[in-house]
């Protein structure tokens, strides 16, 4: 990846977090690094590495995102808008009474493509509609976006086994851990799927996801190493909003900002 | 009629051979070999997401909507999919194995979820014909509880009018209202046999379609009857009598009583034993319609 297409990729992931921490401020709800930590990845795989057209948004050969990791939906949503799936008015709603964006990913919202099937069961969900697309000879892909609290659930390993059983080769997961042990690397080698590692930057995305080889089994998952910003668990209050929008700013113009 | 006894699971099973070789939009699905029920059920969620209608069928028991109630609700019900759960059994044939694998309460659970339609048709005919009905005039998932009994056809080989909402006039009199769903159906018949021996003709409505459910057709029985028996197998609770007793209430309360299993878990025994231990008899039908009739509403 050149750094010019790095540096283009940093600003969006930029923007788009800034938009997470202003909707999250106004809809007065807490876990904001959990649904920082997946930016990164959602802004690669958005921009860079899959293959959605916006405007068509039901497209036959469009690549699908299926996020296992719904309390990180807002994280998705602002990536959404800013690919142009619905106007960025729509996230200063996000949660609220009829509002288009759900709590969790709903299939009524546009760009989204499967619900969340809570814990652990979006996986399963992922790798039947990879299976079901190559079997109509469509070359798209199927990504699926969990973390570890998705992973710890049993239901989500009786799906890593089937889909290994099924031969399923157009499927990855993409697994973010933030702890220490290798539970997920080792689980899912053992059951004999493919994964690689990369840390939560650009660079190391790009270089773990060129690897990938869609056109042949086993399933793949790529793990991203991630570390939590400094910013709690509590819902900000709308001083705490302007400090974490300036400090952005402030640790972008000082090179690089990390979570 | 047929020449030999049939069951509605039979019916089910010969509709999904013709679906199979008929309509390519349709995919069937099990929770056997590697697939356990619960990825089963997120399978065919995805499946349906590609625009698919799928039947899954759990060849084991009605239990597996309580197991994967959470699946079942998230990943089909919130999303408002095709995709039909078919239970194979009522669970009454697993009498030996007792309480665990009786499960009593799937009406109820499936009621509860938003937008899913519950049937449980009585015989080979409604089985194999709301099979395809469940997901051509449905739009949204379907439970359909089937039963391994076989016993006589309710209805001619020919008869095609069964429909999610339904329900289907079996006898008509002005004595005594009796619904019924699934096996109990038969029964139902007998009993109505029975009580017409006592001077009390009986008002026998198939209510195959537990949800959404033919309010219109029971309040306009009871009106003529002024009185009400529900019959089905499975607990007093949250089923069929449920969903009479609150139609009733709604529209137009009369004396109305359950022949149900009671607030009960099951045991070990014979298919029979246990029936006749739970008061799931044609017996007590007649009894239930005789204590209802006897404080109807004039």
């Amino acid at each position: 990846m050149n750094s010019k297409r790095r540096g283009e990729l940093e600003k969006i992931a930029l923007d788009v977090r800034k938009d997470v921490v202003l909707m999250l401020g106004l809809a007065r709800v807490g876990g904001i690094p959990k649904v920082l930590r997946v930016v990164n990845v959602l802004v690669f795989l958005y921009w860079e590495y899959m293959k959605v057209f916006p405007a068509e948004r039901k497209r036959d050969d469009r690549d699908r995102l299926v996020m296992g990791n719904g309390a990180a939906a807002p994280a998705l949503y602002a990536c959404l808008a800013r690919r142009g799936y619905f106007g960025r008015d729509e996230l200063w709603n996000y949660g609220r009474l009829g509002a288009v964006l759900q709590g969790y990913p709903d299939i009524r919202t546009p760009g989204i493509d499967a619900p969340w099937c809570s814990h652990g069961g979006c996986a399963g969900v992922a790798s039947a509609m990879a299976d079901f697309l190559s079997s109509q000879g469509n070359g798209a892909r199927v990504f699926c976006v969990a973390d570890e609290e998705e992973m710890r659930s049993g239901v989500s390993w009786e799906s890593v086994i089937s889909s290994t059983a099924a031969g399923c080769r157009n499927f990855a997961l993409i697994a973010e851990s933030n702890g220490t042990d290798d539970f997920m690397g080792e689980g899912l080698r053992a059951f004999g799927w493919k994964t690689a590692e990369a840390r939560n930057d650009f660079e190391s995305l790009f270089e773990a996801f060129s690897g990938l080889d869609f056109m042949s089994p086993p399933p793949k998952a790529v793990i991203v190493r991630t570390e939590d910003a400094d910013y709690g668990d509590m819902p900000l209050t709308t001083d705490e909003v302007d400090n974490v929008l300036s400090g952005m700013e402030n640790e972008t113009a000082g090179g690089g900002f990390r979570v | 009629m047929t020449e030999f006894p049939r069951s509605s699971l039979d019916g089910y099973l010969s509709a999904a051979e013709r679906l199979k070789s008929e309509d390519r939009n349709v995919m069937f699905t099990g929770g056997e070999g590697i697939f356990t029920e619960r990825d089963a059920i997120l399978r065919s969620v995805g499946f349906a997401l590609c625009g698919r209608t799928v039947y899954i069928e759990s060849d084991t028991d009605p239990a597996f909507v309580a197991r994967c109630f959470e699946q079942i609700m998230t990943a089909a019900g919130v999303p408002n999919l095709k995709v039909a759960f078919i239970a194979a059994h009522d669970g009454g044939s697993q009498g030996i194995a007792g309480a665990a694998m009786q499960m009593n309460m799937d009406f109820a659970l499936m009621r509860a979820v938003p937008g899913m339609a519950v049937l449980a048709p009585s015989d080979w005919r409604s089985a194999y014909v709301l099979t395809r009905a469940a997901v051509t005039s449905w739009n949204g998932p379907v439970y359909m509880r089937l039963s391994h009994s076989r016993h006589e056809a309710v209805y001619g080989e020919t008869e095609s009018d069964f429909g999610v909402g339904g329900a289907r006039m079996l006898s008509e009199g002005d004595g005594v209202t009796i619904c019924s769903c699934g096996v109990m159906t038969v029964e139902a018949l007998a009993a109505g046999r029975a009580l017409a021996r006592q001077g009390i003709a009986s008002d026998i409505i198939d209510c195959y379609s537990i949800k959404p459910f033919p309010e219109q057709t029971l309040l306009a029985s009871v009106r003529r009857t002024g009185c009400c028996v529900a019959v089905e197998k499975h607990a007093n609770s949250g089923g069929l009598f449920g969903a009479v007793a609150e139609c009733l209430c709604r529209g137009y309360p009369v004396p109305a009583r359950g022949v149900a299993v009671e607030d009960r878990f099951g045991q070990s025994g014979a298919e029979e034993e246990l029936k006749e231990y739970y008061g799931l008899t044609r017996d007590e039908i007649v009894r239930s319609a005789l204590q209802v009739w006897a404080i109807r509403r004039r």
